[in-house]
């Protein structure tokens, strides 16, 4: 598998550094803007794959006190690039839709994991998705397209 | 690191920048005329290759579909709460640019506001978005309506 280091450059150090739970290790982050917005934790699961999970805090509350759609929706386009990657042995690529539904509030202290499932990968496109969960409480699910830069 | 408030544009108003997400990734600008939004990208709205994140593409369009909504509903003192968003990633933006995001709402029912969003830097699109908003208080959302 080719390096991510190498592919993407020097991996980033995270705004504000949370501390991962018993089970997690933080998942290098190499886009600033994940690094300045989001913890970032992984684990491997059996098959080869891996999950993701990130902690919510004040940086993601809109102003009722629950976390933004916009929050969540970089945590998703996150995860299911990194599926993506895990998939094509880091291709360079890009989002060109994300389709976002909202199912169910979350607020700070929420942990919130996905195992994203690639579901079908062309020369060109990969389809993508993920359902997004506190515990087996779905708070909201993503899908989408990415674009393999050849 | 977070908005400089000082930077206020003459003819906009911060949406939402008190406090939380808007604030931290902020401020979103509101012209005063309500004919559009804006956002200059800084160092950390970008991804790795030098391009603004698309996770903050569809926050921005996010925070505008959202405030045009809830000005619609508040003179009846209803709310209202993304439950789908479907962003189309058009084209790049760069360190620098200033997006400019304009929305209208297609249709409103009593329960559903259906919202679209055109993202552009000067002349060229960068996202589109269509999203659907849920009036609060009309049944099936557990907000005791």
């Amino acid at each position: 598998m080719a390096d991510a280091e190498a592919v993407w450059g020097k991996r980033l150090a995270a705004a504000r550094v949370v501390p991962a739970p018993d089970g997690w290790t933080h998942a290098p982050q190499w886009d600033p803007f994940e690094a300045y917005l989001l913890p970032f934790f992984e684990r491997r699961v059996d098959g080869g794959g891996r999950e993701f999970a990130t902690l919510l805090d004040e940086r993601h509350l809109n102003a009722a006190n629950v976390a933004h759609g916009g929050a969540l929706m970089t945590f998703a386009d996150a995860v299911l690039g990194y599926a993506i990657w895990d998939a094509t042995d880091n291709a360079h690529c890009v989002t060109v839709s994300q389709q976002t539904q909202f199912l169910a509030s979350a607020t700070a202290g929420d942990f919130i994991t996905c195992l994203p499932v690639v579901v079908r990968k062309t020369r060109d496109i990969v389809f993508v998705r993920g359902d997004f969960m506190v515990g087996s409480r779905p708070i909201f699910t993503a899908s989408a397209v990415w674009k393999l830069r050849v | 690191m977070n908005g400089d408030m000082s930077a206020a544009p003459a003819g906009y108003s911060p949406v939402f920048a008190e406090a939380g997400f808007n604030k931290y990734v902020g401020p979103v600008w509101r012209a005063d005329d309500g004919s559009h939004f804006r956002l200059t990208v800084r160092e950390i709205h970008l991804n790795g290759g030098g391009a603004v994140h698309g996770g903050m593409l569809m926050a921005l369009a996010d925070i505008a579909m959202g405030k045009t909504v809830q000005l619609a509903l508040e003179p009846e003192g209803q709310r209202a709460m993304t439950v789908s968003l479907n962003c189309d990633f058009i084209g790049a933006v760069k360190l620098g640019e200033t997006i400019r995001t304009e929305v209208s709402i297609t249709r409103r029912t009593r329960s559903i506001v259906f919202v679209t969003a055109v993202l552009a830097v000067e002349e060229r699109t960068v996202l589109t978005a269509t999203g659907l908003w849920k009036v609060l208080g009309t049944g099936g959302d557990g907000s005791g309506g």
